[in-house]
């Protein structure tokens, strides 16, 4: 048996940026996710416009045109609820007050929650009397608690800011609390043996190994926060896009409550894309 | 600080440590004595859970002993402290640190000078070989990369005694083989004390100065290696280590078993 | 090697759930809410209306809910005449409870199997995977509660309302939610059952669903939530029938110690089942690590 070895190549050298360049590659990729993306919108207008010709009746199904334009129109102000009797009928200032409240809450809220969530991992006593309500909003719509608050504190904004607030809380809490739970346990021992002391842990251990956790479950909480906000207003406000929605329903207008709707939709979306900026130069790392 | 240098980096006596987990109560430890002398690189080898991995985390003062003594630099061992360095057989360190921040964090987070420490980090930096990746993100570097950083971030934060955990467990040979020179080398700079865990009779034989087999809660065998260092492959020809390794590989297999 | 669970010192402690917390925690706040009820009545005209003792909620609460009651059971309606009775309120808060759990349950299999099919449907290829989760980002984010007149508008006050609503709002995140986890699934889970001679059907239903339910657990439970949530907000804002048109009729009138009552029949019902779902989901899943 003979072992012929093949004329020996050179070893070609290490190329220390990746074979072929994955990042440009990547954003190739990107490039063109972002434009299916787009299609799939448009494909999804093109289909809701056909379905509005097919229906032929603009009180029950209208398309996109039509809404787009009357949530145009009516986006400085509306006649037709100003006589109504509401104080500020345009449509940008009552998205401006649905979703500003909804946002201070849905900050504060998640503050809180985050900051009991993670400390609940670690202190058995802020676990124990933090368990319950965490349990039981954990499983049970906060909603439930709208009707009290707006007995408790009438229609203003105040019953609503607490409702959205206490949401977040226990959102944001219970994602930051199994974050915390789940944190591995050798990045602490790590930690422990260079010398950091319980509170240095948490503090620049465990705090910024659970952020990406918690900035996802803070995006999660935002649209349902402004959804909420604008539920309650539904219920019983005096401004709001939620309030709009109810007397526009109330005439069987079913443009405007999908064009308010949208126009709700569309913020709530344009803040999460500034969120999800944000938290990518926070979690670089990741 | 005037008795350091007069004990031995560890004195270990009657040990004995048991917990519970999952559920029922085990020993992996049982009266186990061991002296470590300063400066010695020691292994320990051992069956998957017969009690090596134990006896480094309580060494390390994250695992609390249930009877017997643990005195490190002649004091006794009552949690994790800077002192006693570790390096893990996961990625511990923080992912959200760049390398250079990284292997600054002990000191950093003690609060020593900067001045103090700086220069070290530079150091170490360079000498386990990350020379230019000083921004990268842990992120961006392999497995044995990520493993350099967890050294030098150990060396750089001066402890008496380094402790690793099957540290290069999941790095293949050539990666492995590099990490070994590298961590000679500064054993061999700094004169630190190491205690080094593996299940790798090969790796125990090409680092140690001694070897220490932990079998069913206690030290089963310990042999002295004498072996002129560098150690490279001329070891593999060497009758002597051929018949060490047989020796150690007969009492790890008499000894197996005890899998969990 | 599989370390075992090394019983760490303090450092690395993680807490535990205490039932007796929760126990101790629903007490307090029962303790709480009498302590203010009282304060309320003693200092204020209207308090005891607005912040009822427990004991009118027991009573008077409980005993205003037979005014739901349509008649029938042998227990005669209050408004042809019968009177204020405990049978007649725990006969209106079943059949309220009937009907919002029956539309949660409903709507909730419809959206977790719409979602789910046509979440493996949309994975089969990138492009549609990519377009279709564009358009189901964009709808996550519209404040679907706040909708809920759009369907009383479309198919009126009627269980089919809050049921599409429910569809309408639970299986976006189910969709999402597969599409993700098939995208994130590893090759080789898929890899070796196909060296197996596995394909088509077979492989999509025996291999790659079992494959994402784990990675689904979270969304499949949020989900159940927000179904939850919208049937509330659906029998709150126009529906004449179940425990959330109850609630805000309550509402219309200010009747806290009715409320009360509805409230926590609620609560309790959603917190049965949300745990009953969350543990189904979790057996289902019980051979992960």
């Amino acid at each position: 048996m003979t072992i012929t070895s093949p004329a020996p190549t050179p070893i070609p050298a290490i190329d220390t940026h990746g074979a072929a360049d994955p990042r440009r590659a990547r954003r190739r990729r990107g490039v063109s996710a972002v434009a299916w993306r787009l299609l799939g919108i448009v494909g999804a207008l093109g289909l809701w416009q056909l379905g509005a010709v097919l229906v032929d009746s603009r009180g029950v199904l209208p398309g996109p045109a039509i809404v787009f334009s009357e949530l145009g129109a009516s986006l400085l102000d509306d006649p037709g609820l100003r006589y109504l009797g509401v104080q500020h009928p345009g449509y940008l200032y009552n998205i401006g007050w649905t979703v500003g409240f909804a946002v201070v809450a849905w900050l504060v809220g998640s503050a809180l929650g985050a900051a009991v969530g993670l400390i609940s991992a670690r202190v058995q006593l802020v676990r124990n009397v933090s368990e319950p309500l965490l349990f039981v909003f954990g499983a049970v719509p906060a909603l439930v608690l709208a009707p009290f608050f707006l007995v408790w504190f009438g229609q203003g904004w105040a019953g609503k800011a607490v409702l959205v607030a206490f949401y977040s809380f226990v959102t944001v809490g219970l994602v930051a609390q199994s974050a915390a739970l789940s944190f591995p346990r050798a990045s602490e021992e790590y930690a422990a043996t260079l010398g950091l002391d319980t509170r240095s842990r948490f503090r620049h251990v465990v705090v910024p190994g659970t952020l990406p956790a918690i900035l996802a479950g803070l995006r999660i909480a935002l649209a349902t926060a402004i959804a909420v906000q604008a539920t309650v207003e539904l219920l019983g406000s005096q401004t709001g896009v939620g309030r709009l929605i109810a007397l526009r329903a109330n005439q069987g207008d079913v443009a405007a409550v999908l064009g308010l709707s949208l126009a709700l939709g569309l913020s709530a979306m344009a803040l999460d894309l500034l969120l999800r900026v944000v938290i990518r130069r926070i979690i670089r790392w990741q | 600080m005037t008795t350091t240098t007069d004990h031995p980096a560890f004195h270990i006596e009657g040990l004995r440590v048991t917990f519970e987990a999952q559920g029922r109560q085990i020993t992996p430890l049982d009266g186990l004595d061991l002296d470590v002398p300063r400066g010695q690189f020691l292994c320990i080898l051992g069956p998957s859970g017969q009690g090596k991995s134990t006896l480094l985390r309580t060494m390390a003062g994250l695992q609390e002993a249930s009877a017997g003594t643990v005195l490190a630099s002649g004091r006794p061992v009552t949690g994790p402290d800077a002192n006693l360095g570790m390096v893990f057989q996961q990625d511990a360190i923080p992912m959200w640190l760049r390398v250079r921040d990284n292997i600054a964090f002990g000191p950093r987070m003690r609060k020593v000078p900067k001045a103090v420490y700086g220069p070290r980090v530079d150091h170490y930096l360079t000498e386990v070989g990350l020379g230019g990746r000083e921004r990268a993100w842990p992120k961006e570097l392999s497995g044995g990369m990520r493993k350099r950083v967890a050294i030098a971030a150990v060396f750089a934060n001066d402890p008496d005694v380094l402790l690793m955990d099957e540290p290069f467990g999941s790095l293949d040979y050539f990666t492995r083989a590099s990490l070994h020179a590298s961590l000679l080398e500064l054993w061999q700079e700094t004169g630190k004390t190491i205690v080094f865990v593996t299940h790798d009779v090969d790796e125990a034989i090409k680092l140690a100065d001694r070897v220490v087999v932990v079998t069913e809660g206690t030290v089963g065998l310990d042999v002295t290696v004498d072996f002129p260092r560098p150690r490279g492959d001329e070891l593999r020809m060497n009758p002597e280590a051929d018949s060490l390794r047989t020796t150690l590989l007969r009492v790890l297999e008499s000894r197996a078993g005890g899998e969990q | 090697m599989s370390a075992p669970a090394v019983a760490p010192r303090r450092l690395t402690l993680r807490t535990r759930s205490t039932p007796i917390s929760i126990v101790v925690g629903v007490l307090v706040a029962l303790v709480l809410w009498e302590a203010v009820a009282q304060i309320a009545a003693a200092t204020t005209a209207q308090g005891d209306r607005v912040v009822p003792s427990l004991v009118v909620v027991a009573r008077d609460g409980l005993l205003g809910i037979s005014n739901y009651w349509s008649g029938g059971w042998g227990v005669e309606a209050t408004a042809s005449g019968g009177s204020e009775s405990v049978a007649g309120a725990v006969l209106a808060l079943t059949q309220g409870a009937g009907i919002t759990i029956g539309r949660v349950l409903v709507g909730l299999s419809l959206a977790i199997v719409i979602g789910l099919a046509l979440g493996l449907l949309v994975s089969a290829s990138r492009p549609v995977r990519l377009a279709v989760s564009g358009v189901s980002e964009m709808m996550r984010m519209l404040p679907a509660l706040a909708m809920a007149p759009l369907f009383t508008l479309w198919f009126g006050a009627t269980s089919r309302a809050s049921i599409l609503f429910i569809v309408f709002s639970v299986a976006f995140i189910v969709l999402l939610a597969t599409a993700n986890a098939v995208a994130n699934l590893p090759a080789h889970l898929v890899d070796y059952p196909r060296t197996l001679g596995l394909s088509g059907w077979r492989l999509w239903t025996r291999v790659v669903t079992p494959a994402i339910l784990p990675e689904l657990r979270g969304s499949l439970v949020f989900g159940g939530l927000v179904a939850w949530t919208t049937v509330l907000a659906s029998e709150m804002y126009g529906l004449g029938s179940g425990l959330g048109y109850m609630l805000n009729d309550t509402l219309r009138f200010s009747q806290v110690d009715r409320m009360v009552v509805v409230a926590l029949i609620f609560s309790g019902l959603a917190l049965a089942t949300m745990k009953l779902l969350g543990g189904g989901v979790n057996r289902l899943t019980r051979w992960r690590e």
